[in-house]
Parts: C-alpha cells; structure tokens; sequence
C-alpha cells in the first residue's frame, strides 16, 4: 500500500482570474508584474532610444552577420533595408510603451511571420537578449538621459516589458508548431483506412498507429463500406501496426467484427503478437467468435478456404 | 522548419502528461510505453504498462470532469530493484462504489468494463482513491524482474 498519497485537494496560493495561457493586456501585466511607473520610465526612453537607433541596429547587423542562421533571410540589400525598418518601427513601437490589443496584435504578426519563415526561436531570443543587452548598457552609461536618476527602475521595466514581447511571439510560435502537428495528424488519420481487395470477396484492412473513438468509427465506415460495394465475403484486419489494445480498442474490434459478419461478411483479425495475445489474456476479453491469426499469411490461408479458393503450387498443378 | 537538435533531450526521471482530450490520453499512452522501455521493461511488460496507463487515462476522459487529469511516471526503487511507477489523477465526481467498480463486468456505462480489474492483473501493485466530488488518483507499479 502507498503511505502517502499526492493530495488532492491542495488549491493554488492566489487563484488566478485568466489562465497564463491567455494572452491579454490585464493577465500579461499582472503575469510580468509591469506597474504604470514601469510604462513612464520606458515612454521616456523613448526619445533617446530612436536617436540611438542607428547604433543598436548597426550592432544588431554586425551580430547577425556571423550567424548562418539569419544568412538565408538577408540575401541582398533590398531585404535587409525592409528588415531594419521594420525593426526600427518594431522597437519604436516598445518606447511606446503601451501594452494594449493593437500593440500585442502586432507582436503575434511578428512572431507568426517568424515562424513562418523557419527562423529558429532560439534566433529570435538571442535577437531580443542582443537588444536588451544594448538597452541596458545605454541606461547604465547614462545615454538614456531622461531615466538617468532612476536607472535601476529603468532597467527593470524595460526588462519586464522585453519578458511580455517574448512571451507573446513564442507563443503564437508555439500555436504555429501545434497547427502543423495537428494538420499532419489528421492528414495522416486520412491516409489510414485503405481497405484493398486482395481476391475476389476477400477484403483487407491493415491498421496501424493508434485507434480511438473516431479511428475506429472511420475505420467501421471505410470497412462496410468496402463490404458492401466489393460484395465482401471475408475481411481481414490486420492489427500488426497497431500501438496498444486495452479494453476500449479491443471493444472497437469487437464491434467492427459484428458489424461485418451482420453483412454477411467474415471477420479475420490477423498481426496478433506475443505481446499482444498475453495482454488480451490479462485483460480477460473475451474475443468469442472473433476468428484470430498470428499473421496475414495465415489469415490470407484461412479467407481462401472459407470462399472456396485453394493456392496450389504450379508444378503440382501439372 | 528547424532541423532537430543533434543534442538529445535527455531522460527525464519523472514526466507529467496533462490529460484532457483523447488525444492527450494516447499521448499519455505512448510516452507510458517509451517511458518503460527506457527503463528496461521487455515489451510484453512495455506493453502491459502501456495498456494499464490506457485504461486510466481513457477513464480520466470519460469521466474525469471538464478540468481533466494528469499522468505521473516516475522511475522508482526499493531495497535495490527498479521499477516504475505511473501516478493517474482527476478532479472530476469520484467513484462511488470503487469495490464494483474493480470487479468484472461492471461498467457505468456501454464498455466492456473491464479496465480496472484487469489493471490489477496485470500491475505488482494498484492502489486507487476516489473520493466523491474530490477526484480519483490512481498509482501503478510495476518492478523489473
């Protein structure tokens, strides 16, 4: 028996009124701890920032320059000048210092433009952690004259507002990864219910991968589907491929068998592996009358006899 | 897209899936299933860990609540021998009847209702705990041999 259990009814310290996950003005301040004092402080910068701006990006280039990553972005002059005035409107934008849908709208274009392109997020962060390095060196060296006396406090708004930037852009870089993920998934769900006719009456489905609930509903579909129009007499389903059978795949099985032999339709279910059979013995599933073959040979064997076809050599046809 | 790092991720010695699709379930399930390999579970042991963690997880989909669950694996030893151990928990109404529902054949709704019980077959050890309108946490282990 275990002695201590995790438990469960421990609730966070402060209860939060938006998940993290949500990405709006009022959750992002209070996430990143950004006072108004924080938006005066950067607001002020802002005049010394733009006259150092040539400076910052011309450090930002020279950077750039060494890595192979950015290479590919910056072939000829027409696109890096693009991408440095973009850049200088970007962080124009940051003194503005004004966290409010139309600013973190712009910054979800960035970085979707970011992901899109292919750029690394590692490039991006070391980009943002490159500028506020500069920043920060301009503060403490007192070229951010307007913030001169306060330059600690300065230092930490910036910092927290740099935080809510990147915050924003990895997560619609992440939103980005998740789309793709999941339009593979699904085009892969798509590809996988070919059933094929290997002889006449004699249709075979190989599954592979992982079947859930709508799996196996498409699955079902595609198979009487096939019964039907293929006039099928015996269908094989070839399990090999498949991940894991607990009790809800092989309750799948089970109904996709009876619905096939409704149809008057034969169910073999081929690929059972040794693994496999011990977990259906340990699930104690009752398979009943479910025919099952280790392997497609075997199930091909079996589907030719019970449609009255016999696969005979051909010298010992002479 | 980005071409994978040649750095490997590194193991880690315990992995925390969230659980709240039936995706996030077969997620749980393969991460069970490569978890234990990484251990050095044989497969028909991968396999019998992976289909217990499926059963729980599928269960924290059907009746966890809306909030979901989570899936805890965590490599574990005692007096010298390795095994692993699969913590599954939920938030949702709880399990009235827990003696039941362990037991064959008994399914509040249409499945073959033979999850639990058959989580008991195949794990070293399995203990639940549910607790109306609290949750249900689930702990499986299962030792290398």
């Amino acid at each position: 028996m275990l002695n201590r259990l995790p438990s469960l009814k421990t609730a966070p310290a402060i209860a939060p009124n938006e998940p993290l996950t949500q990405i709006s003005p009022s959750n992002l301040r209070d996430c990143y701890g950004l006072t108004d004092e924080d938006f005066q402080l950067i607001h002020a910068m802002g005049a010394d920032a733009e006259k150092r701006m040539p400076y910052y990006l011309e450090r930002f280039y020279a950077w750039v320059e060494l890595r192979p990553e950015f290479r590919t972005f910056f072939t000829d002059d027409e696109r890096l000048r693009r991408a440095q005035s973009q850049q200088s409107s970007y962080w124009k934008q940051f003194f503005h210092a004004r966290l409010d849908l139309a600013y973190l709208d712009r910054l979800k274009i960035l970085g979707s433009v970011h992901a899109q392109i292919g750029l690394p997020v590692e490039a991006y962060l070391a980009s943002v952690h490159l500028f506020l390095e500069l920043f920060i060196a301009d503060i403490n060296s007192g070229e951010m004259n307007a913030v001169k006396h306060s330059k600690e406090k300065a230092i930490i708004a910036v910092t927290r507002l740099i935080h809510v930037e990147t915050a924003v852009v990895i997560s619609t870089f992440n939103a980005h990864t998740q789309e793709i993920i999941a339009e593979q998934s699904s085009a892969l769900m798509e590809l996988s219910t070919p059933v094929s006719i290997l002889w006449d009456g004699i249709l075979m489905l190989p599954i592979v991968g992982v079947v859930d609930s709508k799996r196996s509903q498409d699955i079902m579909n595609a198979m009487l589907r096939k019964i039907a129009s293929a006039n099928g007499r015996v269908m094989i389903l070839d399990i090999s491929g498949v991940n894991i059978v607990d009790t809800a795949v092989a309750n799948y099985f089970i109904k996709m068998t009876k619905a096939t032999m409704l149809m008057g339709c034969h169910c073999v279910l081929s690929g059972i592996s040794p693994a496999i059979a011990q977990t259906i013995v340990a699930l104690s599933i009752d398979l009943g009358e479910v025919t099952t073959r280790g392997n497609l040979k075997d199930a091909v064997a079996f589907a030719f006899e019970k449609v009255g076809f016999a696969v005979t050599t051909a010298k010992s046809r002479a | 897209m980005t071409p994978p790092d040649p750095r490997r991720t590194p193991a880690p010695s315990e992995l925390c899936t969230r659980i709240v699709s039936e995706r996030d379930a077969t997620t749980a399930t393969l991460r069970a299933r490569r978890f234990a390999r990484e251990i050095g579970f044989d497969v028909i042991n991968e396999m019998a860990i992976a289909t217990a963690v499926s059963e729980l997880v599928t269960n924290v989909v059907r009746y966890g609540g809306a909030d979901g669950g989570t899936a805890t694996f965590s490599q574990i030893t005692r007096l010298g021998r390795r095994g692993m151990q699969a913590v599954v928990q939920d938030r949702g109404p709880g399990i009235e009847d827990l003696d039941a529902a362990m037991r064959d054949h008994v399914s509040s709704r249409k499945s073959l209702g033979l999850g639990l019980p058959s989580i008991q077959r195949m794990m070293d050890e399995f203990v639940m705990v549910s607790e109306v309108g609290v949750g249900t946490t689930a702990t499986i282990r299962q030792w290398l041999r």
